[in-house]
This record gives C-alpha cells, structure tokens and sequence, in this order.
C-alpha cells in the first residue's frame, strides 16, 4: 500500500534525454542520473495546481489536523478504554487505594499517640498541681483553711516551756493536723521550739508568749480527743495552771507562712528507682 | 508542493480550532493517523522513485485508515483489542521505517 505507481509530476524535465508526458497517467516514468531523486525531491517544492495534488493537499490536511488533534488530547474518557485497559486501570486504583488505606491506618494510629501523648502530658501537668498544693501546704508555703480545733492556752504563770509546746504541737501532729500556727509562726517539720531566758518561748524564728493561740487544722473531733486523752496534753497544762481551752472549730484559717530555705548540706539523693 | 501547504494548514487548523475527539472516535484515531502517516510517507517515496500517482497516493492513504480502525473494531469485539492494536502499529511503523529509508537513500545517497 506504500507504493504508488504513476509518473513523475515534473513538467519541466531537466534531463533533456528523455520526454516526459504530462498529467496524471500510468506506467513507471524513469529518471536517471545521480540527482533524479534530489530532482523529484525539488520538483515537489513547484506549486502545481491540478487536480490531484489538490487531492493530495487535502488529504495532508486531514493527516495534520488528526495528528495536532491526537496529540493535544487529555487523558481519554473511561468508556473510550478497552476491556483489558480498563481492568488494568481499575487494578491500578485498588492497589494505590489499598496503599492509602494503609498510610491512612498509620496516621491515625500515630495521631491516637500523640493525642494519648499530649493527655498524658496533661494528666502529668495536674498531678504537678496537685502535688505543688500539698507541698505548699506541708511546706507552710501558703495559707490554708479547712476544719481543725482553736487551742488557747492563758498561762499566767509562764509555767508553759517550749517541751510543753512541742508535746502537744506532736499530739496534734499524731492526731491528724494537717496545718499548725502557734501565735503568728507556722509550723512545719523544721520548726524548732526552744526555751528561752525571756519569758515565752522561741517558735521558729519568733518569740511567742503567753496566751497562746495555737490553730491546727485536721479533723476537728480527733484531734480534741487526742488533746484530751488521760495524762496527755491538756492535764499537763492545767497541772502547771495554764489554763487550756479548746474549741472546735468547722471553718479555720491559718494564714501565718513558712519561707523555706534551701538545704545548705542535704540533698536529693539518686535512689534506685528513678 | 500543495501536499505540504496541505499539511502546514492542517497543523495550523488543528492548533488554532482545537477540537475535542468525540468518545466513539478516540480508541481509533491514534491508529488511523499512523495509518495515514503510513501512506503519506509511501507516497514521498513513490515521489523520489518517480512513480507518485495521486489516485494511488489517494487510495492508498483512505484504505490504510480504514482498514487500520477496522482491525481495532474487529480486535476489540474478538476480545484481543490491545494485542491487534499493537500488531497493526508494529506494521505500520515497520513499513514507515522501510519507506524512511528508502527516501534517505534517496537525498542523501546512503
């Protein structure tokens, strides 16, 4: 189908040895000599209007423009796709689904930890609080309220001795308080009580005398039985004539505090587990 | 000469009208052009040879489309759409391959 057979369309022959007809016609035309080809090559550049290259251009045009046509085309449609091409697409797409599937699984798992992360962070940070609130309170850091007995001691004949103060600061303790204020000083672990040549005693760094006020915040009930037991507390001070009161109190508010001070020779020590 | 005008409009034509290929025509143009690319340069070969008849270049170039869709047609309703439409390219470009060849040794003797 590639070959075609009829004549040259050269009118003008420049081989002179040899006449050429004209037009349209059959039967092989010859050329010969080293340049017939680059002739008829040339010869095609010569405008010649007849019928048949007429014909010829059309059809070229066609050719161009399907070829620009084709070429300039998208991706064709689905329903212009054969059968095989169309199972090949569809197993192409179940695969990179599967594949977005799977990313998809990981992401989401890796979201679920970094969620579980932050509320883990948050629950940390809460417990942080929690504990800085008891700290703050053992420590004596803040002022605190709650319920706790009101004890009033008058001692008016300064029989009362820091060892007196301390043992019944101690029953307190053992009974339960929670939040300790002798006078205007807070007490905490650290707090020593020492007697001194003056009248009163030294509570901390402050000098407290008589009558003493002493606040202990706990369950009220424990711990006025606790001052109340027999030979304890309360039967000490009124044996040196101090004259004890107590009161149980439901709302009490401690508001003396404790500045702490940094450990000159203790420190953390690394234990085993952290 | 009005072969190649022919040509350069329809590029131009193609280009500046941009039309879109309806469904049923798009799985068998690419086909039909390497058809009719097939005979066009069969026809610049029988050109060179000296023995171009535009009736045979005519003929030549609707016969090679249509027979061209056809066996995409045929090949598509047998089930073996893709493999005819492969084995009608690889003989298209083959006989394009052969037809280049002899237009080179042609022009340039080699």
């Amino acid at each position: 189908m590639g070959e075609s057979v009829g004549e040259s369309v050269d009118p003008t022959a420049k081989d002179a040895e040899h006449g050429r007809t004209q037009g349209p016609g059959h039967g092989p035309a010859h050329g010969h000599g080293r340049h017939a080809g680059t002739r008829r090559l040339l010869a095609l550049f010569r405008p010649q209007v007849n019928r048949g290259q007429l014909l010829a251009g059309a059809l070229c045009a066609v050719l161009g423009f399907a070829l620009v046509t084709q070429v300039r085309q998208d991706d064709p449609a689905l329903t212009t796709l054969r059968n095989s091409e169309v199972i090949a697409l569809l197993q192409e797409v179940t695969k990179r689904s599967n594949q977005l599937e799977s990313q998809g699984r990981d992401l989401r798992s890796r979201l679920e930890a970094l969620q579980g992360g932050s509320d883990k962070a948050e629950v940390a940070r809460e417990v942080a609080v929690e504990r800085i609130d008891l700290y703050s309170v053992l420590a004596g850091t803040r002022a605190v309220a709650g319920p706790g007995i009101e004890l009033q001691i008058a001692d008016p004949e300064g029989g009362v001795r820091a060892a007196l103060l301390l043992d019944t600061i101690q029953e307190l303790r053992g009974a339960g308080a929670e939040a300790i204020q002798v006078g205007d000083v807070r007490v905490v672990a650290g707090t020593a009580f020492v007697d001194t040549d003056e009248t009163g005693v030294r509570v901390g760094d402050e000098l407290v005398r008589a009558p003493y006020r002493i606040l202990a915040i706990g369950e009220s009930a424990s711990l006025a039985r606790a001052l109340a037991i027999p030979g304890g507390v309360l039967e000490q001070l009124r044996s040196r004539q101090a004259e004890p009161t107590v009161v149980e109190r439901t709302e009490l508010r401690i508001t003396a505090r404790h500045t702490p001070e940094q450990p000159h020779y203790a420190r953390p020590a690394a234990s085993a587990s952290s | 000469m009005i072969a190649v005008l022919g040509l350069v409009v329809g590029i131009v034509a193609g280009l500046v009208v941009e039309p879109t290929v309806p469904a049923w025509m798009q799985p068998y143009l690419p086909i039909a052009v390497v058809a009719a690319l097939d005979a066009v340069f069969g026809g610049l070969r029988a050109v060179l040879d000296g023995i171009f008849d535009d009736k045979v270049f005519t003929v030549s170039f609707l016969s090679n489309v249509v027979v061209a869709a056809l066996m995409v047609y045929l090949g598509d309703q047998l089930g073996v759409g893709t493999q005819l439409a492969t084995g009608v390219v690889v003989v298209l470009g083959i006989r394009i391959f052969s037809n280049a060849a002899a237009i080179r040794r042609h022009i340039f003797k080699a």
